[in-house]
């Protein structure tokens, strides 16, 4: 899925003037500006539909300008206690091309990792983030074996053992309060999301992004929640998306769900929110049955209702249950918040968070997990 | 307003002169101690300040060996301790400009791991105007605050050239700390880099000068300490300011002391005051005894009347102190920055324990001064308080008994210092009742002098001179405070004089016996008694190679920061040409050169004063292999350093730490060719943008010597200043003395003497005063000057000094006694032959 908002506060925080715009503004960003700021550096575009080769593409991309390795999932303990949780590793190029230099701390590359744990059971909300540079082995992402890492949030290749051509996976990060080390593999083949990967976000040639997804990994491990450990099982969802810029001048930000439901298939659709608060032509999604087979869904198939809202501390509304209904497919799904409060209050806010699904598909209703992320609030 | 306040308050308006002069003295001596205190206390707090900024949050600091941390050290704690708040830091000056150098700290920082420790750094604060791309990418990018930008006359995007290490570079401005009062003083002269900048333009690829950390508590220390290697240390984050403070504190001692030597000047000024306002009013409060008024009412009166003097003098003195600071500030920080470390003090700090002090000094002494005077004069009998002549009889009775006091004070003193001790301050506990002493002895002095001159004034003068010798005698309860005040003053300048003069005899020739070699090499420094710059190897082996370098003496400096102190290490690789240069204060020199080659080390004399050691025994030195004990080979004497120098065998040296790098080099040429040449040969040498500072015997030789006088400057400055009070002091006692006799000079007028007669009688009088306080000047500054070279510089620093009887500075003390008192007794000496003998006899 797309994140660009968060990307952009590793530019920002370091700019006075803009860091105050933030604040003046409730938080809130004009994401299309930064977004569609044409660099000086001639980063690479997603403009082609391109040959996805695995398992190189895993790796990074540093030719473009943002990049991430994204999971979420919703788990379960021995005991019954529910848990959701959120891990993602970003990359965000300075320039194309690293300048040569002496020291081993020079980098062009800066990481940033958030990480999330919601204690369902216990309507609590767990997050951090941080920040590092590939320079001095602090951060930094190859391939052969896959390994992406900020400092001690790692996600590792752990053998030689492919599902759909991904390698079983570690993905491991703690904070002061709760910690996770999972393992993780493919049940399902990889998805292509938007135009063979090639996902186009706005109206202008190059803004789009390459975006592949597995949308049901097998995952079990451990969640320490206050030095309380939990053995744990459940899926998850991986996004693997490059872009260089993504986001037109009349934008302003997304709703995007991923959707794990009963019957083994999954559903990913994005709104894209234009300025005036109308959906874009850009929203899309896809619909994956239980064998893997996918289809795109577009914009006009999907109807996307609010039918609940959470104020958080500082004032900002979000929407906090919907109905989605894809009549196409005889699809009426209710969404509703795990834990309402889910409120990634970092360096700029954005409600990222698990969610729980009830409803009907071909008449027979239906349950299912997923995780659902809203910006530009 | 009762009668009596109004009499007292009529008395001071009626005697402006008196009353102005005596607030001056007041004024003079409190404003001397506080802006000594002042001064000290700003450059120490600017110290302080910077290096909080510079620390930010972080409670301790991982420092590692000489070479610095790898890099690597600090990923392992990241990532495999898992450690959060941790940020690397590479610590160094630059400076920038070519005439008017400014000193900046370069602070090179992973922005990415500055959250928990400098505010300024973490977000609104810093605004980066082409993104973080230039700072980050860019080389040589950094980003300081607006007002050193406008100080530095550049805008964002321009470049600046600096020197680091004694290299030439080119910075670029990338962008600016947006200054807040808080971060305000901590980004004063702070060059701000990334990690990866700063590695590169100090050279040191690969190292982290030191790890700040945030320790919450005791087990995380622990846990950190078992993390840490060999010649690694965790140290508290303040300690730096902290060792920086005890280097300063026997400087800043020394400082004060002399500032309380100008007080005790001014506090004698204040005592003859008060005791003058008394004794001139002997009548009048004979008057008012007589006619009811309780001696307790009379001794209210005069500590009232001091009560006033005192904070009118301290408020005025508060004024000028605050004038004088700002230019003993620059004395001071120069001396620091020539000796200690780096500081630039822009902005005065007063503490409330300054202004204390000083209200201290200056109102309670002042009304202490005052009573013995009103001791007296309450306890007057009113009927001998009209007989003028009774005081004086009653002071000349009792001078066996002062004298006898003063001999026992002295000799009093003189055991105080000999007591053995290190503490500086029982030294100048000591040195106060010798003052004290001969204060005491003056009248005796006084009875002397007069013995002698009087029939010599006689001879030369007639009956004038006879007069004015006599009458000295005959005011002597006044006279003698008067001159004592003035001997005292300038025995303080004989004393700080001679002192300086001797160490600095004792300096010359030490250097003349060190500095044996023809042409000296090192990298330019910011700290001009300590080399923290390095020359590559690379330098040495050139100038090795060059034909007509006979043979070469080179040395490494290193700072080792061990158990919250500093130890100066000097490797030495030292030609056998240059051992006699070193003078022995403990081990036999060959044995002692020997056992250097084999590994023991050398101890420079302020060093093993410090921390007691003697030739034989064992000194434990941090090396980058853990703690090692060397043994010492002997002592010698030393004035480079007042911190103390250790020095060992270079090869010994590269065995126990890995520091590289060269810091200073001396070059003996081959007979026959010229010094000029070489040293030319030498400059032109290709060093890859490393500056060099070549300098030959002389220009060494000279501009240490100046390094050593700019040092002293400050002491000169103080001395001239105790000078000024001193002098103040004596105008205005020796006016009021003569202003008082106007009743007695009106009488000789109408006996028919000449106003020119007047005017010499009032002259050879004050200079006959003068010369007295000459007198006995010359002793007690030479005690003084004895003191301070064996004593306290001695307890202060460790120094053995030679001390050199001056006659030019004695002669140069008696002159301005002379001067002095000359100037003062031109006004009285014109008012009092102008005056009709009419108006004098008029009360009469």
């Amino acid at each position: 899925m797309i994140r660009y908002v968060t990307i952009f506060i590793l530019l920002l925080s370091f700019a006075g003037c803009e860091q105050r715009e933030i604040k003046d503004d409730d938080n809130k960003i004009s994401l299309s500006k930064a977004m569609g700021d044409v660099q000086e550096e001639n980063f690479s575009k997603a403009i082609n539909k391109r040959e996805f080769i695995l398992p190189a593409d895993h790796g990074p991309h540093p030719d473009f300008r943002t990049e991430w390795w994204y999971f979420t999932g919703n788990l379960i303990s021995d005991e019954g206690r529910e848990f959701g949780y959120q891990f993602t590793i970003f990359r965000t190029a300075l320039t194309k091309n690293k300048p040569k230099r002496n020291s081993d701390w020079n980098s062009n590359q800066i990481y940033m990792a958030h990480f999330a744990v919601t204690d369902i059971s216990n309507n609590k909300f767990y997050f951090d983030e941080r920040f590092s540079r590939e320079g001095n082995n602090l951060a930094d992402a190859q391939v052969n074996p896959l390994k992406v890492w900020l400092e001690d949030w790692q996600i590792i290749q752990l053998d030689e053992k492919f599902f759909f051509n991904l390698p079983m996976i570690n993905l491991k990060a703690k904070t002061d309060e709760t910690e996770i080390n999972f393992t993780v593999e493919a049940l399902k083949p990889l998805v292509l999301q938007g135009d063979s990967g090639l996902s186009q976000k706005g109206k202008e040639n190059g803004n789009a992004s390459y975006y592949y997804s597995y949308t049901r990994l097998n995952t079990e491990g451990t969640i320490v929640l206050n030095k309380e450990v939990f053995d744990v099982t459940g899926f998850s969802w991986m996004d693997r998306e490059w872009s260089t810029s993504a986001l037109s001048d009349d934008q302003e930000g997304w709703d995007w769900f991923a959707l794990q439901l009963g019957d083994s298939s999954e559903i990913m659709y994005y709104q894209m929110r234009k300025k005036d608060g109308t959906p874009d032509v850009y929203s899309k999604g896809i619909i994956v049955d239980k064998n893997g087979s996918y289809k795109l869904i577009k914009r006009d198939q999907v109807s996307l209702e609010v039918t609940d809202y959470w104020e958080s501390p500082s004032g900002i509304e979000y929407p906090s249950g919907w109905k989605l209904d894809i009549p196409d497919e005889s699809i009426k799904l209710e969404i509703i918040p795990t834990v309402k409060n889910q409120l990634m209050d970092v360096s700029i806010s954005y409600w990222e968070g698990a969610v729980i699904i009830k409803g009907l598909r071909n008449q027979k209703s239906i349950n299912g997990r997923g995780y659902v992320e809203l910006t530009g609030y | 307003m009762n009668s009596l306040t109004k009499s007292s308050l009529r008395y001071l308006l009626k005697h402006p002169w008196q009353f102005g002069l005596s607030i001056l003295g007041i004024a003079m001596g409190v404003s001397i101690v506080v802006s000594i205190d002042i001064a000290n206390h700003s450059s120490s707090k600017a110290f302080k300040l910077s290096m909080d900024a510079v620390a930010g949050k972080a409670t301790h600091q991982i420092l590692g060996p000489s070479e610095g941390i790898p890099d690597s050290f600090y990923t392992y704690l990241r990532i495999e301790k898992g450690y959060k708040n941790i940020a690397p830091v590479i610590d160094s000056y630059v400076s920038i400009g070519d005439t008017n150098k400014k000193v900046f700290k370069l602070l090179g920082v992973d922005f990415f791991a500055e959250r928990p420790f400098r505010d300024y750094l973490s977000g609104a604060g810093v605004s980066i105007d082409r993104e973080l791309k230039d700072f980050l990418t860019k080389p040589n990018s950094i980003i300081l605050s607006g007002e050193s930008l406008n100080s530095l006359n550049k805008l964002i995007g321009d470049s600046i050239s600096v020197i680091i290490n004694g290299t030439n570079k080119n910075l670029f401005i990338a962008g600016i700390i947006t200054e807040d009062e808080q971060n305000k003083s901590a980004l004063e002269n702070l060059l701000i880099s990334d990690i990866a900048t700063a590695q590169e333009l100090t050279d040191k690829i690969g190292k982290i000068d030191y790890v700040d950390i945030i320790i919450n508590n005791s087990k995380e220390e622990n846990e950190i300490k078992s993390l840490l290697p060999e010649g690694f240390v965790l140290q508290k984050s303040g300690s730096r300011s902290q060792t920086a403070e005890q280097m300063l504190e026997a400087f800043n001692i020394n400082l004060t002391s002399l500032s309380l030597l100008a007080l005790i000047v001014g506090l004698f000024l204040i005592y003859n005051t008060m005791t003058f306002s008394v004794v001139q009013r002997k009548v009048l409060i004979g008057t008012m005894r007589s006619i009811g008024v309780t001696s307790g009412e009379i001794s209210k009166i005069i500590i009232r009347e001091a009560l006033i003097l005192g904070i009118i003098g301290t408020v005025a003195g508060f004024t000028i102190a605050y004038f004088i600071s700002k230019f003993l500030i620059v004395f001071i920080s120069q001396t620091i920055n020539d000796l200690y470390y780096v500081v630039s003090v822009r902005e005065i700090y007063v503490s409330p324990l300054i202004i204390f002090k000083g209200a201290v000094l200056g109102i309670v002494a002042t009304v202490l001064a005052a009573i013995k005077p009103a001791k007296e004069a309450s306890g007057v009998h009113p009927r001998s308080a009209m007989i003028r002549s009774e005081q004086e009889t009653s002071l000349i009775k009792k001078i066996p008994l002062m004298s006898i006091l003063g001999f026992g004070l002295i000799i009093l003193g003189g055991i105080i210092l000999i007591i053995p001790s290190k503490s500086i301050w029982l030294s100048y506990f000591g040195i106060l009742p010798i003052i004290i002493g001969f204060a005491l002895l003056t009248p005796l002095i006084i009875l002397f002098v007069e013995k002698i001159f009087s029939p010599l004034f006689k001879k030369l003068f007639g009956i004038t001179g006879k007069i004015a010798s006599r009458s000295i005698i005959q005011n002597i309860s006044r006279t003698y405070v008067a001159i004592a005040a003035l001997g005292l003053a300038v025995a303080a300048t004989v004393g700080v004089g001679t002192m300086i003069s001797s160490f600095r005899n004792t300096v010359i020739d030490w250097l003349e016996a060190r500095l044996n070699a023809d042409i000296f090499i090192s990298a330019p420094n910011f700290v001009s008694r300590k080399n923290d710059a390095v020359l590559t190897e690379e330098i040495l082996s050139k100038i090795k190679l060059i034909n007509s370098v006979k043979e070469i003496n080179f040395y490494r400096e290193l700072d080792l920061l061990q158990d919250g102190n500093e130890y100066r290490i000097i490797a030495t690789g030292l030609s056998k040409k240059s051992y006699p240069g070193f003078k022995f204060k403990q081990g036999n020199p060959e044995e002692a050169w020997e056992q250097f080659e084999n590994g023991q080390i050398l101890l420079s004399e302020p060093f093993a004063y410090k921390y007691d050691l003697n030739a034989g025994s064992e000194l434990a030195l941090k090396t980058d292999y853990g703690l090692q004990n060397f043994k010492i080979a002997g002592i010698y004497y030393d004035y480079s350093s007042d911190q103390g120098l250790v020095t060992i065998n270079y090869d010994v040296f590269r065995k126990y730490w890995d520091a590289k790098g060269i810091s200073g080099i001396s070059v003996f040429v081959k007979d026959g060719y010229s010094i000029s040449s070489v040293k030319e040969e030498i400059q032109s040498l290709q060093t890859n943008g490393q500056q060099l500072l070549v300098r030959t015997y002389k220009t060494l030789r000279d501009s240490s010597i100046e390094i050593f006088d700019r040092t002293f400057l400050i002491a000169k400055v103080l001395q001239i200043l105790a000078v000024i009070v001193a002098f103040i002091g004596i105008l205005s006692s020796l006016m009021s003395l003569q202003l008082e006799r106007k009743r007695e000079l009106g009488i000789l007028r109408a006996n028919g003497l000449l106003p020119s007669q007047v005017f010499k009688i009032v002259n050879l009088q004050t200079l006959l005063m003068g010369f007295t306080a000459g007198v006995l000047a010359l002793p007690l500054g030479n005690i003084l000057a004895a003191i301070l070279v064996y004593i306290i510089n001695k307890r202060s620093f460790g120094w053995t000094m030679q001390f050199d009887l001056l006659p030019s500075i004695m002669i140069e003390a008696v002159m301005v006694s002379l001067v002095a008192s000359f100037l003062a007794g031109i006004y009285p000496g014109l008012k009092m032959s102008r005056t009709s003998p009419i108006n004098a006899l008029r009360e009469e």
